[in-house]
Order: structure tokens, then sequence, then C-alpha cells
């Protein structure tokens, strides 16, 4: 009897284990399957294929083999279309980008896409200022190993997310439901035709919105300062690449003044360690800076903002715009000073402009002040007075 | 290595279980015992391989000490010395390792002094192993030794079922067991057994506590980063941990006791439904067991227990109580919950005393009566669990006060720290039920299930209880129907596993 019980027990695990392989190789909810099936009104469309570019990404960097490979935040995830690459050097290209990615893990996904991919020639890779001092940066996750993607592989074929959502993926097209955002086949996160910004949420909300957000850091009497480990990172990077001969290009992407302004009214950005961020990456090889100060960060906030998705995230028009500076051809008209090569001789010069033109920023958009000190008092009538004390 | 965890199930189980087959078909205990020796070893470094020099050393200066206490004809001044030595020195290593950081800090804190320490990493299970082994001595000492040998000493304290997070073990129920183990002693019917109650373990693991406590996590984290919560939300958060640790703990229980079972060794009891308690002495007779069984023999008794009058009884309470909630962790919060378990305790007993003196009667009451005192002491645990889940007393007792209605008015609710724009998720399988459900269901078990020795009562210990529907209806057999139902559970356990989170009693 016992041993029939365990020779049941056996065949049960063995029977419904492939059965899930079968169901999610088959449906395939995040489109990573090699059996590429894709049926209308079954399976088409991948609206499970959303927030998990940590195991999607590996996995079509092996899968697609491609030359170029930029890694970012959301900010690139959502801007950078590699298929503008089409026909030149670069292609093809693939957008790796994973939201809130910090620099160790960037760092540990460069040696995992080399290892995963023999093609590899050019890395874009964004540097952003929280990346350098953000609480919740870490060394882990520099190193990977083929453990790592065998556990991608799980996830994404033989866990009970996959199964779940291989469910939802079969009801939501028989239901015929429309796309809403999802990571299309280029890795860029695709926002649903019909996205504009929505003023009212992603710009006058946003202070509201980022205050909530780093409410533990403003209360807290640390500082922003410059996190070291970060740019230690960013030595492994460029010492990688040379030893792979990969060429790694470094990207800093626009600002939108209401972001920038945040950090220098609470008084923990202060320009002074934001100078020393640049003047520390002007030191760098191949370092593209985006972000001075142009029509695109002038532009007027309305529900038909051309640049901009919300204050963090510059648009695919931008991410044309970088692109197209990055490879001599490519047509997209841009700001005369869109693209400044970040060295020792041009980074004072750049701060200057920047620090100037943010000035004259806040002086002209007295409304968005306004704005801001009315999420202050809303989120802590007590303390408001003392955020007001960097202004 | 984690039980729940897939080098540890398609890898190492099957090898280690291989292996013992092997090594007892051909060698018998002489070579079986070594064998999970070596495993055990094995696994514990598995995790970090220099503090296998803290188990080895730990183990041998013990051993030899039971050996010279067991064996040795010394004076009993001599004999006590010994034991005195052994004690110290067990204490001593877990003082170093676990209260180092704790015992700097208060210094510099209270005189204002700067000594400086290194971080000083905790190695995994040395507050059980440490135990473990000063129970051995003190009843080495006793000449309460049976069965004494150094290999099977060296596998009572290293076998890796119990090794990292309990049961914690006594000698008496392993060494004869270990003794026991014969040619060919690979047993069908353990194996059903073992496995099926591994399974259920897992699946409590991975499938209830874990995704229970994304509903918790957030919660507490939030209360980290001064989110005011209203009471709603920090009822949530206090209820889903609640469920959580009891889910994690006796599913890691049920997966030591499964483990243990394959190999024909049985382990003593470590949960029995503890929140059907309807006091708190009853809860604790129910919550990790085999700790209020070290805790009662080894430290209430000999401290005088409920000889010595009344007021010494309720000292005695809560100081075994205070060091039993620092036992857990090096912070106030342990010794806070410790006390105020001790507080409850003092309380229960002290109202059962008031009654005998008053002749009031002491049988069980109506339904009604019972179901409020299960109440009552589901909330008193739930509260304490609040100030063992915080970082800090200041976090816990916000907690509470929220919890009190003492939030304020523009306090987060529960759906702004799910899923604050849209970038944490809650999970698929709770997206799927909904945050109520799921808690009802979690609860619904938890109150109502029968629990894994009620369910393999007719293999497996039982205590005699009060007793639900489900505790009648539900009973294991190794029939092809409960093959096939524990099957689909693993399955389904297995596929949680690509969210491997440790288990909440590691850190202790």
């Amino acid at each position: 009897m016992p041993v029939r019980y365990v020779k049941i027990f056996a065949v049960t695990v063995l029977g419904l284990g492939c059965l899930v392989l079968v169901v999610t190789a088959v449906v395939d909810p995040y489109g990573v399957s090699p059996l590429g099936i894709n049926l209308p009104r079954f399976n088409a469309n991948k609206y499970k294929r959303v927030d998990v570019d940590r195991l999607i990404k590996p996995v079509e960097v092996l899968q697609k083999q491609p030359r170029t490979i930029f890694i970012g935040t959301s900010r690139v995830h959502e801007s950078l279309d590699p298929s503008r690459f089409t026909g030149s050097r670069f292609a093809p290209a693939y957008n790796a980008s994973i939201p809130n990615i910090t620099l160790a893990e960037t760092l540990g996904y460069l040696k995992e896409f080399s290892a995963l991919d023999d093609k590899l020639k050019y890395v874009f890779i964004e540097l952003f200022f929280p990346q350098f001092n953000m609480y919740g940066q870490t060394v882990s996750g520099q190193d990977k190993s083929p453990m790592d993607l065998a556990s991608d592989l799980t996830s994404l074929f033989f866990s009970i997310d996959a199964l779940v959502n291989a469910r939802l993926t079969v009801k939501l097209n028989i239901q015929g439901k429309e796309m809403g955002a999802y990571v299309n086949e280029t890795g860029r996160y695709q926002f649903p035709p019909n996205h504009g910004p929505n003023p009212s949420l992603n710009f006058h909300g946003f202070p509201l919105f980022m205050l909530k957000a780093h409410q533990p850091l403003i209360k807290s009497d640390r500082n922003w300062t410059l996190d070291e480990p970060s740019f230690s990172m960013l030595d492994k990077i460029v010492k990688f690449g040379h030893e792979r001969n990969i060429e790694v290009v470094f990207l800093i992407l626009p600002n939108h003044p209401i972001y920038d302004h945040f950090y220098l009214v609470n008084g923990h950005w202060g320009l002074i360690d934001w100078q020393e961020w640049k003047r520390r990456l002007a030191k760098y090889p191949n370092v593209i800076d985006f972000s001075p100060y142009n029509e695109i960060g002038d532009e007027k906030i309305s529900e038909h903002v051309k640049y901009w998705f919300d204050p963090i995230h510059p648009s695919v028009t931008v991410g044309d715009m970088v692109l197209s500076a990055l490879v001599p051809g490519l047509e997209s008209a841009v700001p005369q000073n869109f693209r400044a090569d970040l060295n020792v001789d041009t980074v004072d010069a750049r701060l200057r402009e920047t620090q100037e033109k943010l000035a004259a920023w806040i002086t002209a958009n007295p409304e968005y002040l306004t704005a801001y000190r009315d999420a202050v008092v809303q989120l802590a009538p007590a303390s408001a007075a003392d955020n007001y004390s960097h202004e | 290595m984690l039980f729940n965890s897939y080098t540890f199930i398609l890898f190492f189980l099957p090898c280690v279980l291989g292996g013992f087959a092997l090594a007892a078909r051909y060698g018998g205990r002489r070579l079986a015992v070594p064998w999970l020796i070596v495993a055990s070893l094995f696994y514990y470094g598995w995790w970090n391989p220099r503090f296998l020099l803290v188990l080895v050393l730990s183990m041998l200066v013990n051993a030899a000490l039971g050996k010279y206490l067991c064996e040795a004809h010394g004076s009993p001044a001599q004999r006590r010395a010994a034991r005195n030595i052994g004690i110290a020195f067990n204490l001593l290593l877990l003082g170093f390792f676990k209260y180092t950081d704790f015992l700097v800090f208060n210094l510099n804190s209270l005189f204002g002094s700067d000594i400086k320490v290194d971080e000083i990493v905790l190695p995994i299970g040395i507050s059980f192993f440490t135990f473990l082994q000063i129970a051995f001595l003190v009843d080495a000492y006793r000449r309460d030794v049976v069965d004494f040998s150094l290999t099977n000493y060296f596998l009572f304290v290293s076998f890796f079922p119990h090794l990292i997070a309990g049961p914690i073990v006594h000698h008496k129920e392993m060494m004869p067991q270990f003794a026991g183990i014969r040619r060919g002693c690979l047993d069908p019917l353990n194996i059903a057994i073992g496995l099926s109650i591994f399974t259920v373990g897992l699946f409590k693991k991975t499938v209830i506590a874990d995704n229970t406590a994304r509903l918790a996590d957030p919660v507490f984290l939030a209360v980290a980063a001064g989110t005011p919560l209203n009471a709603a939300t920090a009822w949530t958060g206090a209820l889903a941990y609640t469920f959580q640790i009891y889910f994690d703990f006796s599913g890691y229980s049920d997966m030591a006791i499964g483990l243990a079972r394959l190999f024909g060794i049985v382990f003593p009891l470590n949960f029995y439904s503890p929140y059907r308690a309807v006091n708190i002495i009853e809860f604790w007779r129910r919550w990790h067991m085999t700790l209020s069984r070290f805790l009662r023999n080894y430290l209430y008794i000999p401290l005088g227990g409920n000889r010595l009058g009344e007021r010494r009884r309720y000292a005695n309470l809560i100081l075994v109580m205070l060091l039993g909630g620092l036992w857990h962790g090096a912070a106030w919060t342990f010794v806070l919950w410790g006390g105020l378990h001790g507080l409850f305790l003092v309380i229960n007993h002290g109202w059962r005393y008031l009654r005998e003196r008053f002749a009031m009667p002491m049988t069980a009451g109506a339904v009604w009566t019972r179901l409020l005192a299960l109440l009552l002491t589901f909330v008193c645990v739930t509260f304490a669990w609040v100030i063992f889940r915080a970082d800090t007393v200041d976090h816990a007792l916000r907690m509470l006060a929220s919890m009190c209605l003492q939030g304020p008015k523009n306090a987060s609710n529960l759906r702004d720290l799910l899923a604050p724009r849209g970038t944490m998720t809650i999970g698929t399988l709770l997206q799927e039920f909904g945050v109520g459900t799921w808690l009802v269901g979690v609860a619904a078990i938890a109150f109502l299930a029968p629990n894994t020795s009620v369910l393999f009562r007719n293999y497996n210990q039982a205590l005699p209880m009060l007793v639900t529907l489900s505790d009648r209806l539900l009973v294991w057999r190794p029939t092809m129907a409960w093959g096939v139902a524990i099957g689909v559970l693993f399955v389904v356990a297995v596929l949680h596993l690509t969210h491997i989170t440790p288990f909440l009693y590691f850190q202790f």
C-alpha cells in the first residue's frame, strides 16, 4: 500500500508538472516561449508582458542575440526605441532596460548579457542621479550565474504567476480586451496608442507624489551624499567593457525642471552634490549628456505634452532625438544644445548654464511653486515651513 | 540551502536519502549514521562554510564534557564544575555571536561611550543547537542520559532536519532512535508519511505564509517609514503577520518532522493549532512546544517553578518569558514581547488562583464563553506579535496606536501601500482571491482545519484537543486519493518556489 501511494504521488507530481509546462509554453503569457504560438482570440495579445523585465530581458537577449543593448531605468525603458537603429551599424538593437535598476544590477546584467550574447558589441548605459545617492543603493546584484537564467526560466514557465497569467491571457484575449501598456518585442515599454500625459496627475500631482515617495528621506537628517559604491560599480562597468571589447557609452537623459526643482527645494540634492556628481562623471570616457535646458524642458504643460510622459520620463519623441544624436544620418530635429559630450573641459560651463536656467524656470513658473507649497501643506502641515527654508 | 528551494528538494534530499538507503543496506548503522552526519554538516556549511567551525567546535566541547559526565567517576564538585563549564561555554558562544552588538549598542547609549565592534554575523541555528546541548549537559550531570555514543551525539546535534530552526529535540527521544537505525531501514510507510507531512509543511510555507507576508510586509514597512496608517490597514497588517508567522514556523516544523520521518526518525510535536487556545497558558502549550518544554524543564523548574509560592511563581514566569523573548533576538522588541507574554501568563494564573480560592468552577464553559475566551486570547497574541515584528519599540507603539483608532486623519489605506503607482503588486494569487477573502480563508484554516498531527493521527503523534468537524472527517491514509491530493499540493507548493523567502525563525 505505501509503495503504491508513493508511486501515485510521483505520477501525480510528474503529470501535473508537465501539464503546467505545456500550458505556459503554449499560451506563452510573457511572449518568450520557443513554440511562438500566437493565435488571435487565444493568446496573440500579451497583456501580462509587463513588470517582468528582470525575467524576460536575459531570455530575450539569449534568443535575439542583439549587437546593441540599452540598459537603464524606466526612463530608457519608456523612451528609447531600438528599431530606430535599423540599418545602422548598431542594428539589431534591443532595449534591455529594467525599471529602478541600480548600478550594481547594471553591472550584473551587463555581465550576464555578455555571456549570453556572442554578437554584443555596443552597450548604451543610462546614468541617473538617484542611482548615485538615493536610498536603496546596494552592491548586490553585480554577479550573475547561469543559475540565474535557470531561475528566470522557471519563473516564466513553471510558477504560479505564469500559470495564473496564462489563464488571464486567454481570458482577456477571448474577451477582446484592449491592450494596456506592455513591453514590446524590442524590449521597450509601450503605452497604448491613445496614451497621453495626464497633466493633473502626472504634472500638477507630481509634487505630492514625490513628497510622499521621499517622505522618510526628507524627514531624516541623512544627507543624500554621493554613494561611493555606485562609482566603484561604474569603474567596474568601464573595466568590463574594455576587457570584453564592448563599446560602452553612458547616457544622461533630460530631466524636466519640475523634477530638478524637487531636489533643489528639499535641500538634499543641493546643487553642490549635483555638481560634484557631474564633475566626477566628466572624468569617465564616453559620457553623453542630454540634460542641458532647452525647449524640451520649457514645454508648456498641457494634455498634449510632446516631450514628456511625466516629469521623470521623457517621451519616445525625446528618445528618438537622443538616438538620432548618437547616429549621424538618423532624421530628427534636435535643439542646438541638446547633446553635450561631458568631459572635464565642458562640465563647468554646462553646470553654470543648468543652474541659471533652472533658476529662470522657477521664476517663470510661479503657479507651479504654489502647487508645490499646497502639496507640502497637504502632506505635513506642521513641517511645511521647514521644507521651505531651502527655497 | 532552504527546505523550500529547488536545490534542496531536487538535489540535496534525493542524494542524502539515496545515500542513506545504500549506506544502511550495505553497512547498517555503522555507515548510515556517519553518512547522515556528513550530509548534515554539508547542509550547514552550504550557507557559510566558516561557521562549520563554530558548530563542530561546539559539538566537540559538549561531547567531551558530556562523555565525562556520563562516564566519569569524579567527585560531585568536579562533575558540577564540568557541567557549569559546559553551560558557560555554550552561553558565552551564543552571547558572543548573538548579543555582543546589542550589548555594545546599549552600553554606548547608556554611558555615551563610543565602543566600536565589527559587525558580528550570527551563525544560523546557533540558538537552537546551543539549547539542545545545554539540556544534554544538564541531563548528563543528572545521570539521565541513555545510549550515549559519540556518533549518535554528533548526529543528535547536527541532524539537518532540526539543525537550523528546531524543533528543539531532546536526547532522550533521539539517541535511542539513532541507535535503532538498522540494515535496510528505509521503510516505504515512513517514506509515504514523511513525504506527505513534508508536502503539507511546504504548502503552508510557500503558499499560505509567503502570500500572507505580502500583506503584512508593506504595512510594517510603512510604519517603519513613518507613514501614518488607518485602523483597518493596521489591523490587516497585524492579522496578516499573526497568520504568516504561524504558517511559516509551523510549516517549517512540519517539513522538519516529515524529513526526519523519511529516515525513520520521529520528531516531537512543535505546534498544535495554537490559535485555537482559549487562554494564554494553553497557547504556550500549543505554540513552539519544544521551546516551551525546554524553558519549563531547564529554567522555570530550576528557578523554583510554582513550588515557592504564588508571588515567586509569577516572578519566575516573567523572568522565563523575558529570557525566552531575548532568545528570539537581541532587541528590546523581543524582550518586550516576552515580558508581555509573561504578564499575560501571570494574569491567567492569577485568574485561575482566584477562581480556585473562591471556589468558582474551572470546568469548560458554554460555547459562547469559550469563543469569547478564544477571541480574547487571539487578540492578546496578535497585539504581542506586532511588538515582535516591528523594527523598534517606537514603530510597534505607532502600529498599536493605529490599531486602537489613534492614527492621524490623513492616514494611508491598504491600497496605497500595496500598489504605489503600480510598481509593487501583491502577487497574482492574492489578486485572484482578494485581500479579504484571502485573510478569511487563512483564518479558517488556522481555526478550523485539522493540524498536521491530527491529519496524520493514525501514523503520528496527536494530542487530545477540542475537535472540529474537519478534524473528524479528514484522516490521512496511504490511499490513492490521498496520493493524488498530496501530489497536487506538492506541485502547487513547488510552483511558488520562485519567490523563495527564508523562514522567519532562521533569524533566531
